[in-house]
């Protein structure tokens, strides 16, 4: 993959500090979208409110999701809210903020249902099957 | 081996609450308990609130005497403020409170507990509710859904809002009467003189078919406490405080309301989360005390309002001392409620009702103040600590369903002894059981179950916890 | 033509040109130096906002006022963005009331907003905007942070659990009272108002006193002391001719 601004681009990604990061099979990818949220998280200024409370919002849905926490409402929020910072965020760091968790949500979508199955059958009152969570 | 009967309104999620009856192994009843797992933590929750806001605050504690709460709030901000609030404010606040026990009374007496003294308590479960009774007593029912509805409209036509009114303010209230306000409130007093006069007249002739609940529904020796003007008379929103045994005799008179700490104590018990306050002199648990129409009818040398008077002399002339079965607050109530219309009749009639001077201004000029009001339950006592800012430090309430907790648990012991053992349980000696706290008017959501019957669910259990049998209605 | 006095030059200058747009479909002309909000309101459109308020310098802090303009896909503060010759500005489209209820809800998702116990309760712009808006319940979990309230003042009160971070109160303070004894500690969700360099309101030292930072603050976290629920109603009107006032003596 050639490492220039438009292919990064096209990928979903940024030329710049964190753009690109290697990592093996085993990394969930609904972790590694919660530590980039909380990485935006921390460096809101907290000047508009989507980027301030957007993000620590989508950061605490991501830790629910994670935690087998969350059913199918709890990813629908946070895919609305992707939409909502991203497209009225002050500045460049809310309206790229939700690109982490959209591009997991692109390419790595079921490791996101199987938590969410396993949330879902927490919430139902059973364990969830072997194997249900990434 | 031993029985546990629980009778447990499960439906009900705040105010929840239940019975448990031990059975001892020759089928006795050997203990029985009033369990209060309500405890929605208000005390804490105002720490750290600016004290002026405690009124609203607190009036979200119960939804059905929202008013009893912003009173005694009320007051306790007026002693932050060290304010003597206006003549007018105070008489508004009179009606206010007159009004919410008015309505309060008739929820407790028509749609709680007519179904049993009209339908009886064996009648049938299904139809012991205020339908049953709209059915073969459609005046009944008519009555209390008026009576009810008068205290709601006083309530809205002088606080704009039914539920939760925000009228009343440390200082005062916020907003003066109208001369059409007090007028329509004036309008609809006559019908209500009837209603009252007819519910009293059929409730004296009927009580000679409760002799045995009369006997055996809370009725034993306590102490009593109430309110009182200076001169001893019924009253409901300011005065001082009396206390009278169980033959009448004062214990504690003129008792400024601040002082209570030096007369009552509190104790927890580890299975209730409702403190059981208690007479301090007299210790725990012999201190033992009822609040409430009972007590407030016990504790007084008359009534100020004189058809309420004459009422209040044949109910005294019921015993020699004080009147001791709790069967009684029914009828209580309703001399209250003669009264409350009489009070608020003489209250819009004075000639500075409609002063526009109604509320005092101050800064907080006290680090503590105590605000005690009698709520249809019985006496309310509130009490904050602010800090030199003005933030609530501290605050604790004593409620009056606290204070007759000691009794509603001895009183459900007495009944269920008398009524229960092992051998056979019908329904109707449950429903008994249920109708002594009922008498009490807890203020628990347990006790508003106004249309149907209260959902209940009785476990059987051995002394290992083994469950037996198992009926819900 | 604009009746608001901002802090740029407020009569109209010679060389200030007129712009045509339209407006949700109306045609409209305005002064070049006009924010697509000002023109929108001088012609009877409202957008709704909570940060802006008349006199005050735009911050675009609050993202209420998001327009769609044609031929871009961003959307853009109408409050901070000037209009142009012939641009097409939809003003409340589906996806814009989606997000403004939404940011409405994260506002309350916030703080520890009990309407019912509030004394701004009934006069508040955020209530208000939730009803505009017809945000009746919250999609978006309660983050119910622990914060102080700072009655320190002799007269006033300073909630944090009713604060928007609108910076209303920072921008009177200091572009109006020049005191700016208001400002921003912290950052992101833990932004807080702070007086002086955080120190309790009542000790402040540069504080006049003159309450206009508790007048324009839209909810009830600056309010006066000693309100009871419902009856702290704030007074805004003040301030557009206060500006104009001082504009004009400084001619
Ligand atoms: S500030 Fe406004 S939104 Fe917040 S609690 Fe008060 S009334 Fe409600
Ligand atoms: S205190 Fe009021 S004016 Fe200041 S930022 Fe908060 S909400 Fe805005």
């Amino acid at each position: 993959m050639p490492c220039d601004y438009e292919s990064l681009a096209k990928l979903g990604s940024i030329m710049g500090s964190g753009g690109m990061i290697v990592m093996d099979e085993t990394s969930s990818m609904v972790d590694v979208a919660k530590f980039f949220m909380e990485f935006c998280m921390d460096e809101s200024c907290g000047k508009c409110v989507p980027c301030r409370v957007g993000t620590a919002q989508m950061h605490e849905l991501l830790r629910q999701i994670s935690a087998g926490e969350a059913t199918a409402r709890e990813l629908a929020l946070l895919e609305h809210l992707c939409e909502v910072v991203k497209s009225t965020s002050l500045c460049g760091l809310g309206q790229s903020a939700p690109n982490p968790v959209a591009s997991t949500l692109h390419y790595f979508r079921e490791e996101y249902e199987a938590k969410i199955a396993a949330g879902e059958a927490a919430a139902a009152g059973h364990t969830p099957p072997a194997g249900g969570a990434a | 081996m031993g029985k546990t009967i629980t009778i447990d309104p499960v439906t009900r999620i705040e105010g929840h609450s239940k019975i448990t009856l031990k059975l001892d192994d020759a089928g006795h009843v050997s203990d029985a308990r009033f369990h209060v797992t309500q405890f929605r933590g208000f005390e804490k929750f105002c720490e750290g609130r600016p004290f002026y806001e405690m009124p609203a605050l607190m009036a979200r504690i119960c939804g059905i005497c929202p008013v009893s709460h912003l009173v005694a709030s009320a007051k306790a901000c007026d002693a932050i403020l060290a304010v003597k609030i206006p003549e007018t404010a105070a008489m508004l606040r009179q009606v206010l409170n007159l009004a919410q026990m008015i309505q309060s009374h008739a929820l407790s007496y028509f749609y709680l507990s007519s179904p049993d003294l009209l339908l009886g308590f064996d009648s049938d479960p299904a139809k012991r509710n205020i339908f049953g009774v709209l059915e073969k007593n459609p005046q009944d029912a008519r009555d209390g859904v008026r009576l009810r509805r008068f205290g709601q409209q006083v309530i809205e036509t002088l606080a704009d809002k039914r539920i939760h009114p925000a009228w009343l303010v440390p200082g005062g209230v916020d907003q003066a009467l109208t001369a059409d306000k007090r007028d329509l409130v004036l309008s609809w007093l006559p019908e209500c003189y009837e209603i009252v006069g007819r519910t009293l007249e059929r409730t004296k002739q009927s009580l000679e078919g409760f002799r045995e609940e009369i006997r055996t529904f809370a009725n034993f020796p306590s102490l009593f406490m109430g309110l009182t003007t200076a001169d001893d008379k019924l009253e409901m929103t300011d005065g001082v405080l009396r206390i009278v045994d169980a033959n009448g005799k004062v214990v504690v008179d003129n008792a400024d309301p601040s002082t209570y700490r030096e007369l009552i104590g509190e104790a927890v018990e580890p299975d209730s989360y409702l403190k059981s306050p208690y007479f301090k002199p007299a210790g725990y648990p012999g201190g033992m005390l009822r609040v409430g129409p009972l007590a407030r009818m016990n504790v007084i040398d008359g009534i100020d309002t004189p058809r309420a008077n004459e009422e209040w002399a044949e109910f005294r002339s019921l015993e020699r001392g004080a009147v001791l079965s709790s069967f009684h607050y029914h009828y209580a109530r309703l001399i209250e409620i003669l009264f409350g219309l009489e009070k608020i009749d003489q209250l819009l009639h004075h000639p500075a009702i409609l002063s526009k001077q109604v509320r005092a201004h101050a800064r907080p000029n006290n680090f503590e103040g105590i605000g005690v009001s009698e709520a249809p339950r019985g006496t309310l006592i509130h009490h904050y600590r602010i800090d030199e800012n003005g933030l609530i430090e501290w605050a604790n309430l004593i409620i009056a369903t606290g204070f007759n907790n000691l009794a509603m648990n001895r009183g459900i012991l007495q009944a269920a002894r008398h009524y229960i053992s092992s051998q056979e349980i019908h329904e109707g000696m449950l429903n008994r059981v249920e109708a002594v706290i009922r008498s009490f008017d807890p203020c628990l959501s347990c006790s508003t179950h106004a249309v149907g019957a209260m959902p209940l669910v009785v476990e059987l259990r051995d002394a290992g916890g083994r469950l037996l049998d198992r009926k819900a209605r | 033509m604009s009746s608001r006095p901002s802090a740029k030059p407020a009569a109209p200058a010679p060389s200030s040109k007129v712009k045509t747009l339209t407006i949700d479909d109306r045609l409209v002309s305005a002064r070049e130096d006009e924010s697509i909000l000002d023109a929108a309101r001088d012609n009877g459109i409202q957008i709704p906002t909570l940060c802006n308020l008349d006199g005050l310098t735009p911050v675009g802090a609050c993202r209420l006022c998001m327009v769609e303009v044609k031929g871009s896909s961003r959307l853009f503060a109408s409050c901070v963005t000037m209009v142009g010759e012939g641009m097409e500005v939809v003003t409340d489209s589906e996806r814009l009331q989606k997000y403004r209820k939404t940011i409405v809800e994260l506002l309350f998702s916030e703080r520890n907003h009990v309407c019912a116990v509030c004394v701004s309760n009934g006069h508040c712009e955020l209530q208000n905007l939730a009803q505009l808006l017809g945000v009746t319940h919250l999609t978006v979990p309660y983050l119910n942070p622990k914060l102080p309230v700072d009655a320190s003042h002799e007269r006033f009160v300073n909630d944090h659990n009713r604060c928007v971070l609108c910076q209303r109160c920072v921008r009177v303070c200091g572009e109006v009272e020049g005191a700016h004894t208001w400002d921003i500690n912290g950052r992101g969700i833990g932004a807080r108002v702070i007086t002086d360099l955080n120190q309790p309101w009542g000790s402040s030292e540069t504080c006049t006193g003159c309450g206009k930072c508790v007048q324009v603050c839209p909810t009830g976290a600056l309010t006066e002391k000693g309100k009871s629920v419902r009856e702290m109603s704030k007074r805004t009107r003040f301030l557009p001719y206060l500006t104009m006032m001082r504009e004009d003596r400084s001619e």
